[in-house]
């Protein structure tokens, strides 16, 4: 069994008159360990595959399943849990909460846990991704735009979620910055993590192990990177 | 860390709108405490007013017969002529509930017709301290009774008897010396000899008669619920209000009471709406950041709370000001009106009522927006790629 199974989804926009269809019948597996990149030009659906597949966006028809767990089967309130239990996100320009040190925004997932040493765990987190506590007690803004992006590594990681969904995380970071990112998002791969990054851009897939193509909503390759063939 | 410090760091970014928030409900706290406590100030000087007016509650033994009186005309020729009286037992029934609090003072009155230098005059024995601290009217020339052999006379029994302070009178049969001559009041008073009760006792050997028993409530609002007591206490006994100045200062009350209600109801609703449209701006804003936190495992309610703490906190903030600021305003307001005999009275319920106007406005004005937060999309956070 596949830790993330996407059975014919569907997903649509918009009421009869007008009505949108963003994925069509997308199916996938993915499984620990594996780091796969969705790609495709803007308005292919691939966002809205990793809303539904970040137990955010529930598809018109067709299943997603998390550990078996057949997500949109469940109510409000025990997506938020498996969201917290089971995905880290990274998302676009990184989303770093402003006024939240970076060690605050690391506990961000933790705040709303009844539990001591969520601070130990955060700490534990920054240390994983290079981040000192020092570090850790300054503003996002006041941290270089690597460590921003190392700090939403820890954050998405100090759950210890055995998926990571990325959402464009280096479209607007400069080279230096994205390559730290991607160097990130393959090391927790290795890790055992199932990663999932959305990007448009070829050369972000340089480490994955996996490319799935999405064009006008549908899957048009799903292979390794270095042979898919995108259709014109 | 907690929800509280999210909260917290969010309205320390956002200062602009949390000191909107906190200044809307500030106004409405201060306009609250301003406006209740000039209720309370004008309560209190009308309640003063009333008692300047004495006794508000007679207490007579029961009547026999209907009275045959009209304007002070009494017409003769009807009745049983029995004459009924309280005694020492009524007295400390009515005593008793004074010390309950209910009533400020409770004075026993004995009439009695007696002879002054051969002339009918009619005597009133009471507790003349009592009565001077009640009716704030009595202006004596020289001093009150202090001993059983001193009198005090009305303005009208010194001119008709030419009599002055220090003369000595022979009143049923002894002798009195004059220790004071109350002022004219305008009233019965002016035809009366007064002495102390116990004076009058001895003098007619009948102790424990008691005509009537004037009693001052501790407040107005009181008055009703005294009477009820005292009738339930002297079933047989005839209790009267004051009606008259009761009723007209009760209906001020109220009236006060609706305008002033009216008024404040008008400024917290409008500092409710602006704190709403200040927090749903504040919550839209925040679209993105709240997708975040829902993306990263918080639940609707989480959600929900950290708006709703974000307000609490605000309404603490907005509660000190307002307390602060209303009871300053209160406390000058007398002074911006001349000649006028409002003061300002400081009553500890004033800031509970603030804090409570504070946390019930700034509470329920967020109750809107944290329903809207809840129900935002998560994948908001994943919005304008």
């Amino acid at each position: 069994m596949a830790l993330i199974e996407v059975d014919g989804v569907r997903k649509e926009y918009g009421d009869a008159e007008c009505r949108v269809v963003a994925l069509h019948e997308v199916s996938l597996e993915v499984e620990a360990g594996e780091y796969a990149a969705i790609m495709g030009p803007s308005g292919s659906g691939k966002t809205t595959l990793l809303s539904i597949l970040g137990a955010m966006n529930p598809p018109t028809s067709g299943s997603l399943r998390i550990d078996g767990i057949d997500v949109y089967d469940l109510s409000q309130e025990r997506q938020a849990d498996l969201r917290r239990e089971y995905i880290g996100f990274v998302f676009q320009q990184l989303e770093l909460v402003p006024y939240l040190s970076a060690l605050e925004n690391v506990m961000l997932p933790l705040a709303i846990l009844k539990e001591r040493g969520k601070r130990q765990r955060a700490l534990e987190a920054l240390a994983r991704v290079g981040i000192d506590e020092q570090k850790g007690r300054r503003l996002p803004s006041e941290l270089s735009g690597g460590e921003q992006g190392r700090v939403a590594i820890a954050r998405a990681v100090v759950n210890d979620p055995p998926i990571i969904l990325a959402d464009e995380p280096v479209g607007s970071l400069d080279t230096s910055t994205g390559r730290q990112i991607l160097d990130q998002l393959r090391a927790l791969a290795d890790g055992g993590h199932a990663v999932v990054m959305v990007t448009h851009n070829p050369d972000s897939t340089a480490d994955v192990d996996r490319v799935i193509q999405i064009l006008d909503g549908s899957v048009s390759c799903d292979d390794g990177p270095k042979i898919c063939v995108i259709p014109s | 860390m907690e929800l509280r410090h999210i909260a917290l760091g969010n309205l320390r970014r956002r200062k602009g709108k949390a000191a909107l928030i906190t200044f809307g409900l500030a106004v409405a706290v201060a306009a609250f405490v301003l406006v209740l406590s000039l209720i309370l100030s004008l309560r209190a000087t009308m309640d003063d007013r009333l008692s300047r007016y004495g006794s508000n509650l007679l207490v007579t033994p029961p009547r026999t017969d209907l009275d045959l009186s009209y304007g002070g005309v009494s017409v003769s020729g009807a009745g049983s002529g029995e004459v009924l009286y309280l005694d020492e037992v009524d007295l400390a029934a009515i005593q008793a509930l004074g010390e309950a609090g209910r009533s400020a003072a409770v004075i026993p009155v004995r009439l009695e017709p007696l002879s002054l230098e051969g002339r009918p005059v009619l005597a009133m024995g009471t507790d003349l301290a009592e009565s001077a601290k009640v009716k704030l009217w009595w202006r004596v020339e020289g001093s009150l009774p202090d001993s059983p052999d001193e009198i005090l006379l009305g303005l009208n029994v010194r001119n008709e008897f030419g009599l002055d302070r220090g003369d000595t009178v022979e009143m049923g049969g002894r002798p009195f010396t004059v220790s004071g001559v109350l002022w004219e009041t305008g009233d019965e008073e002016d035809n009366l000899v007064i002495v102390g009760r116990e004076a009058l006792t001895s003098l007619t050997g009948e102790g424990g008669r008691i005509n009537l028993i004037e009693v001052t409530a501790a407040s107005t609002s009181d008055v009703e619920a005294l009477v009820a007591d005292i009738e339930r206490a002297l079933p047989d006994a005839d209790v009267t209000s004051v009606k008259q100045s009761i009723e007209f200062n009760n209906q001020a009350d109220s009236s006060l009471a609706r305008f002033g209600l009216a008024v404040m109801l008008l400024i917290v609703v409008i500092s409710g709406l602006v704190v709403t449209i200040t927090m749903l701006t504040a919550v839209q804003e925040r679209q993105k950041e709240i997708g975040i936190f829902r993306a990263v495992g918080f639940k609707q309610r989480h959600i929900a709370t950290l708006i709703v703490l974000e307000s609490a906190m605000l309404s603490s903030s907005a509660a000190v000001i307002g307390v602060v600021g209303g009871l300053g305003a209160a406390s000058l307001a007398p002074r911006l009106v001349r000649e006028s005999e409002l003061g300002f009275h400081f009553d500890p319920l004033l800031i509970a009522a603030g804090v409570a106007v504070a946390f019930l406005v700034g509470l329920s004005a967020a109750v809107y927006p944290a329903w809207r937060a809840a129900q935002m999309d998560p994948a908001t956070a994943l919005k304008y790629v």
